[in-house]
């Protein structure tokens, strides 16, 4: 369990280098946890590819220009 | 990007006699800091109340707090700082719009709406043969769960970033985003027969 902790710190990249490296090494060793961690890989790349990113042309712009509105 | 409704100089005058107190070096940080994170803002509230209407009433008030506040942003994360006053923001429209949404952080009220066996097979097997998305997904975890993953995902914010916007311990963040994706990862929707789609 600590290690998947690990895991997970060095996927989301807050580990440092040395941290890093020791992970690497680990999942180069234990065939688990390597399946873990691109399970972990897969779901981010797919939340990237797959979840929008609501920009809100309209909806931001009305919501800022309802802010300015307020303050006239 | 949206930053074309700032605020000019002459609302900012208007805002100044109404109001008092507000000066147009405040309207100029206003625009300068705060209004570049409108988009990441209005993501945050769009996922937090899954409607767009709601949404924008959330970054209105949170726009309105951030022009009231803007002087103590010193050098600080602007984005960072921007998105925490969405967050009250949100909370604040939840209390009075639904209350019930909120699930007090004691921990255990939490667990409970993450727990394996919460998720129904049989509400799984329906949901399967549905054509939805991750998204879906996404915008049906719990609301302590769905706002961690947002900010660590879409907005790409730090572990220790999280913890400041959502006032949460960097443990919490990690257990709540470990969490998180595990529903994501057993959910139906990502293992659903894609020729299921083509039959439908």
């Amino acid at each position: 369990m600590k290690l998947e902790r690990w895991s997970r710190r060095y996927a989301d990249g807050e580990i440092d280098s040395l941290q890093g490296r020791s992970i690497e090494q680990h999942l180069r060793g234990c065939a688990a946890c390597a399946a873990k961690h691109q399970d972990l890989l897969a779901l981010r790349a797919q939340i990237r590819a797959e979840v929008p990113y609501f920009t809100g042309d309209a909806g931001a712009a009305r919501a800022g220009a309802g802010a300015a509105r307020q303050c006239a | 990007m949206s930053s074309g409704a700032g605020i000019n100089q002459s609302q900012c005058a208007v805002w100044q006699t109404r109001h008092g107190g507000f000066t147009c070096l405040e309207h100029t940080r206003f625009e300068e800091r705060v209004l570049p994170h409108l988009d990441a803002g209005y993501n945050l509230a769009r996922w937090l109340t899954r409607n767009v209407d709601d949404a924008e009433d959330v970054v209105q008030d949170a726009c309105v707090r951030a022009l009231k506040y803007v002087g103590s942003l010193r050098d600080g994360d602007a984005r960072a700082w921007f998105l925490t006053i969405v967050r009250h923001a949100f909370y604040d429209w939840c209390e009075r719009n639904r209350p019930a949404e909120i699930v007090k952080d004691d921990g255990t009220a939490i667990d409970m709406a993450a727990d394996d066996s919460a998720v129904d097979p049989e509400q799984a097997a329906l949901r399967s043969s549905e054509s939805r998305l991750l998204a879906d997904a996404l915008a049906e975890l719990p609301l302590a769960f769905r706002e961690v993953l947002v900010l660590r995902e879409l907005e790409e914010l730090s572990y220790k970033e999280i913890a400041r916007i959502a006032d949460i311990p960097i443990g919490t963040v990690m257990s709540r985003l470990a969490r998180a994706r595990g529903l994501l990862q057993r959910s139906p929707l990502l293992h659903r027969d894609p020729r299921a789609d083509v039959r439908r």
